[in-house]
């Protein structure tokens, strides 16, 4: 259990009151959060709950499938040589050298192919967890805050309208840090689309004889 | 390797390649895991992760299914040639028989 999976219930009743004093008093007309809010498109409770629902282990788990279909194929013993002579023969050697090069290569290969997309399903895993963990530190700061502590004052209180420009000053800023996480999240998975390895289908790339069968010579079987 | 053996190791690969092709689907963890389901800015970019991914793990299911495809067509190459060869062995037999059935050949 990470930071977040401890702090996310904890926190769960601040969040509440932060989507509430800005949904219901709204914030500063100046206040950054306005923009942040627009650009993440969520509020604070709900970035905080999407978070604590990514479970980077199940992206571990994919690719760790996928290594190891990746070792099978590199352990498969396609034979490349052909206990006979002749024209079939010759034509045998050179297709299943290139079903090997395919499969299991030391260039492209099916096999470097899995392992790619293995390395970017833990690219996401690694995003998920490094989301984690700033959104964990961040609301730990939230939390402690003083910001919070006027929130909190101000709710238990309603009917004191005095500290009212101060709750909403509070419930933005606390707002404003817990979406810049996102924000700032959201900028380095674009990098990790961007960043991402060649997965395409790999063509097939042959070098045969024109007509395996068309051979006449002798065939000899050791 | 004599070529029975040889088909059979072909087959295996053949085999391995068709068993990947059925079995990668179900190593995709979801659009959830990708965070594709979620709100706003977060849920555009699990969307376009796993749209990604998707696109990646349907190459790799193709890959399986046109090699184990190829893999199959050399099983086929040596089942020919083991073919010519029982032929021939066949009737190098018939040969060795009349010849031993006519009567001054030894």
């Amino acid at each position: 259990m990470d930071a977040l999976a401890q702090l996310a219930p904890v926190a769960a009743p601040l969040l509440r009151e932060v989507d509430t004093a800005l949904l219901t008093l709204g914030a500063p007309p100046t206040h950054p959060v306005w923009r942040a809010l627009g650009r993440v498109g969520a509020t604070p409770a709900d970035v905080v709950a999407f978070v604590a629902d990514l479970e980077p282990a199940r992206l571990r788990a994919a690719a760790e499938a996928l290594r190891a279909q990746a070792a099978a194929y590199e352990q498969a013993s396609l034979p490349l040589d052909a206990p006979w002579e002749g024209e079939t023969a010759r034509h045998y050697r050179a297709a299943a050298a290139a079903a090997h090069e395919h499969l299991a290569g030391d260039g492209a290969s099916l096999a470097a192919r899995l392992r790619a997309q293995a390395s970017y399903v833990d690219s996401w895993a690694e995003w998920q967890q490094a989301l984690r963990d700033d959104l964990a530190r961040v609301l730990a700061r939230a939390m402690t805050s003083s910001q919070a502590v006027t929130l909190r004052s101000q709710l238990a209180r309603p009917t004191e309208v005095d500290g009212l420009p101060a709750a909403v000053q509070a419930a933005a800023d606390i707002a404003v840090v817990l979406l810049g996480v996102a924000e700032d999240a959201a900028a380095a998975g674009r990098d990790v689309i961007r960043a991402a390895p060649d997965l395409d289908e790999l063509p097939y790339r042959e070098s045969l004889p024109s007509d395996p069968l068309a051979g006449s010579g002798p065939i000899r079987v050791e | 390797m004599m070529l029975a053996g040889t088909v059979t190791a072909i087959h295996a690969t053949a085999d391995l390649l068709g068993d990947a092709e059925r079995r990668l689907p179900a190593v995709d963890p979801g659009a959830t895991a990708f965070g594709a389901r979620g709100l706003g800015l977060l849920g555009e970019v699990g969307q376009e992760a796993y749209r990604h991914w998707q696109a990646a793990m349907n190459a790799r299911v193709r890959e399986a299914r046109a090699h184990a495809a190829r893999v199959r067509d050399l099983a086929e190459l040596v089942d020919h040639a083991a073919g010519g060869f029982r032929e021939a062995q066949h009737s190098a037999g018939q040969i060795h028989r009349t010849l031993a059935d006519e009567p001054g050949v030894a």
